[in-house]
């Protein structure tokens, strides 16, 4: 048994049917703390993968460990203590009477003492910024809330492991922002957090390491800044990096990095680029 | 010459619980779009948007309930007043969620839907049919059940299952929101295609800044239940002080087009990458030995 | 994926083919003579009559069995209790302590739990063999008013959709920590109310996705609404409807006039 910190994936393959497997020999580590994006099409496996870390789905072959237990034989209700899973509808697990009762749903079932419950959902109510609404019903809310509802209530559990599948779907710039300002907040204070997401721009301005999912193989997997650079398994995979990035990347030959991944880091580049350009303009 | 016409538009759906204040999504709409044109609406989630699309066809207030004032134009039918299902004929529109559009058991059928109620005759429908699958590039498909397809494909039936009723205006609301970005090229080549080849008034609501870039004549940001603002994308994208109150992003160059004048003094002002690309290209090829 | 929830099977067999009216009919003759007789062998008969229709139209095994495993607890259940609370006539054959157990009651019993199976079956081989849409059609042409048709082929549309949604939502409360299976029965039921109210809130946002979806078709604009596929009746359709027609006829006089098929285990009284 495997008692190291982490998420430790040995040649996991799955199918859901006799026929092409969904998940074609995965092997991954994921240390403790990480910051992880999982980018990919719809049906590159990227759900199913996700899927394996908190046991909703048992490797057809291969082996799961989840901070030293094997999902095979580990029930889904233990592993939710270790790792937190947000699902892409919330009105998928959003049915209590109040935002306070649905961000203590999780807590409850854990079987912690009820101060303890108190004690983490008004703790989730304050870091998420529904304080205001907790005696709503969540299903009148707009959906930018029910979507910090449906985080709060997975965060109530506090699990080690957050792991969000399109969080920023549907929302508004500012309320994606708000959003993934707490998720690297949550970050800092020590969670792992991983990501499966379609918004290049949003990976590249939070996720420091990266995953591209193809056809049940990972394609390509190291700090996002080196990924988005691998143009060949990018286009395979058909995705692409984030605007400013492919700008950086088209304007290589005058000078610019390829792997810039923000607005600020292109402009810093480009006045360095100029100042160098003019010194050595002057210079005889 | 204008093809819609919204006046004064204020509108409050009906309270949610009992009791309730009906509160107004939309509070005094102005908007005029012309033929042929390519509107997008942007505004942050809740702004009304989807209301708004629903007026023009009648949705709202005939269906919706809920209180309305001013007026609303559609290709010269007042939609407070004419049927739903005859503005339909006039205005097609696509909605978000392409797991709740389509409910035929083949795409044949789904497209046929339409036209079938509208009472054509079965030789016209049949070709309305094979014409919308094709503009989707959906025609294999034809057989085949909207079940088992995909998100972006899905969306392409529900296009073709509005071309198929010949609309004069068509509304695309968040066409793209829940697809992976192979989905979302899909839809929007055939959006892409649409304008180049048909010069319907397209009206597309979308979150997406780069590709509202990419296709629009005009922008209008609807915040806060009114038209803020309604111009070419450039200038739209020029103000960030709007943008930045209605918690909106402009494209990723546009951002960058800013930050290099704030910064550097430029005076750049694209919005597209290809624009951003020729732009730099050139002044990184020109030098800078005059400043 | 979920092809088991998805009632329709393509095919072209005569089944297939036969234009839906013919089938209702078909199908209404068999469940009225399924109703109209309490023989054990006619029942028998008409259940392996359905099976055999069913087997022509190459229907998978797994949706024949997915019938069999929803209708014979109940079949099985019908049995048992008949032959325990009837005391029928005919010579006694056991005895399990104050029930008396004769073949009449056996038969009897039988015939009833069979009638299960068989309506259950002839309704399947429409619904194996039919698409929706062509039903919807088929009940239209009869006089079925068009929206309830419409209503019919949507609901049958969204059963695989409904049980995907419904697997997706127990997932995602099981991903927090959601138990289904502690404590008694009641405990057990009110556990699945983080299951039930999400996928009740689903259900109604597409139902009115739905019905915008509708709506923005043009669905009620024209009295006189067309088809692109319409119905033909085939020679072969109308030499079928005479055949049902005469047939339960004859078989309805033979029940009333002679008494054919009334006792549980002669044909004949």
């Amino acid at each position: 048994m495997n008692t190291r910190l982490g998420i430790h994936i040995e040649e996991l393959t799955f199918h859901y049917d006799e026929e092409i497997p969904a998940l074609n020999g995965v092997t991954l580590e994921i240390p403790d703390n990480a910051y992880l994006a999982i980018v990919g099409q719809n049906g590159s496996g990227k759900t199913t993968l996700v899927k394996h870390m908190n046991g909703l789905l048992k490797p057809t072959t291969g082996r799961v460990w989840v901070y030293g237990q094997d999902t095979r034989t580990t029930p889904v209700g233990q592993l939710a203590k270790i790792v937190g899973y947000v699902f892409q509808n919330p009105d998928h697990q959003i049915f209590c009477a109040t935002t306070r009762e649905e961000i203590s749903f999780g807590p409850r079932n854990l079987g912690l003492d009820a101060a303890t419950v108190r004690a983490r959902t008004e703790e989730a109510l304050e870091l998420f910024g529904l304080t205001p609404y907790a005696e709503t019903p969540p299903a009148v809310l707009g959906f930018g809330l029910r979507r910090k509802v449906s985080v709060a209530s997975v965060y109530a559990m506090r699990p080690r492991v957050l792991i969000l599948d399109e969080p920023t779907m549907g929302l508004d710039w500012r309320s994606a922002c708000e959003l993934m300002r707490l998720l690297d907040e949550l970050h800092h204070q020590g969670h792992t957090i991983i990501l499966v997401s379609h918004d290049m721009r949003i990976v590249a301005e939070h996720a420091p390491e990266m995953l591209v999912m193809h056809e049940g193989r990972i394609l390509a997997q190291g700090p996002t800044r080196e990924v988005f650079q691998r143009a060949e398994d990018l286009d395979r995979a058909q995705i692409a990096p984030p605007q400013i990035t492919q700008l950086g990347q088209r304007l290589s030959p005058w000078g610019l990095p390829r792997d810039l991944l923000t607005v600020g880091e292109f402009v810093e580049a480009y006045e360095r680029l100029r100042i160098d350009r003019s010194r050595s303009e002057i210079a005889p | 010459m204008a093809v819609i016409e919204i006046e004064r538009l204020h509108y409050a759906y009906p309270p949610l619980l009992p009791g309730a204040e009906p509160s107004e999504v939309l509070r005094g709409v102005d908007l005029v779009v012309e033929r042929g044109e390519f509107l997008s609406i942007m505004g942050p989630t809740g702004a009304g948007k989807t209301t708004l699309c629903l007026s023009m066809n009648g949705i709202v207030p005939q269906s919706t309930g809920g209180i309305i004032r001013g007026r609303v134009n559609v290709l010269g039918y007042d939609t407070r007043s004419t049927p739903v299902a005859e503005l339909a004929a006039h205005v097609g529109i696509v909605y978000q969620d392409p797991e709740s559009q389509l409910f035929c058991t083949t795409l044949e059928d789904e497209v046929a839907f339409g036209p079938e109620n509208l009472g054509l005759d079965p030789q016209e429908i049949a070709e309305r049919v094979a014409w919308a699958l094709d503009v989707v590039g959906m025609s294999n498909y034809r057989l085949r059940s909207s079940a088992q397809l995909s998100g972006g494909q899905k969306q392409r039936v529900a296009i073709a299952a509005s071309l198929a009723m010949l609309p004069e205006v068509l509304i695309l609301d968040e066409p793209t929101a829940g697809l992976d970005p192979l989905g979302q090229l899909e839809v929007f080549s055939v959006i892409g295609r649409l304008c180049r080849e048909r010069r319907m008034t397209i009206i597309m609501v979308s979150q997406d800044a780069e590709r509202v870039a990419q296709f629009s004549d005009r922008v209008a940001v609807l915040w806060q239940g009114v038209i803020a603002a309604h111009d070419a994308p450039l200038r739209v994208f020029e103000d960030t002080r709007l943008l930045q109150e209605a918690g909106l992003a402009p494209p990723q160059v546009s951002e960058l087009a800013h930050a290099l004048n704030a910064r550097l003094g430029t005076a750049h002002h694209f919005i597209l990458l290809d624009e951003a690309e020729r732009a730099l290209r050139s002044e990184l090829g020109r030098g800078w030995s005059a400043s | 994926m979920s092809t088991m929830y998805d009632l329709y099977q393509p095919g072209s067999s005569w089944l297939h083919r036969m234009d839906p009216r013919a089938k209702l009919l078909l199908v209404a003759a068999g469940c009225a003579l399924a109703l109209l007789f309490s023989n054990v062998w006619i029942m028998l008969g008409l259940l392996l009559w359905a099976h055999l229709s069913l087997w022509s139209a190459r229907t998978a095994g797994e949706r024949i069995t997915m019938v069999w495993k929803a209708t014979l607890p109940t079949m099985i259940l019908i049995w048992v209790f008949w032959v325990a609370l009837y005391r029928g006539q005919g010579p006694v054959i056991c005895s399990l302590g104050p029930m008396d157990v004769t073949p009449y009651d056996l038969a009897q019993g039988g015939a009833a739990a069979l009638r299960i199976g068989a309506l259950a079956f002839i309704v399947m081989s429409c619904l194996f063999t039919t698409d929706q849409a062509t039903l919807v059609r088929g009940l239209v042409a009869l006089g079925l008013p068009y929206e309830w048709g419409l209503t019919l082929a949507i609901a049958l549309r969204y059963l695989p959709t409904m049980a995907g949604i419904f697997r997706m939502i127990s997932e995602a409360q099981q991903a927090r920590a959601l138990d289904l299976t502690r404590g008694n029965l009641i405990q057990r039921a009110r556990a699945h109310l983080p299951i039930i109210v999400p996928m009740l809130i689903t259900a109604l946002r597409t139902a009115e996705n739905l019905s915008r979806a509708l709506e923005s078709r043009a669905l009620g604009a024209s009295r006189r609404r067309t088809y692109l596929r319409g119905l033909r009746f085939r020679p072969a359709d109308l030499a079928w409807t005479i055949g049902i027609i005469a047939t339960t006829v004859l078989l309805f006089w033979a029940r009333f006039a002679l008494g054919f098929g009334v006792h549980p285990l002669r044909p004949w009284p």
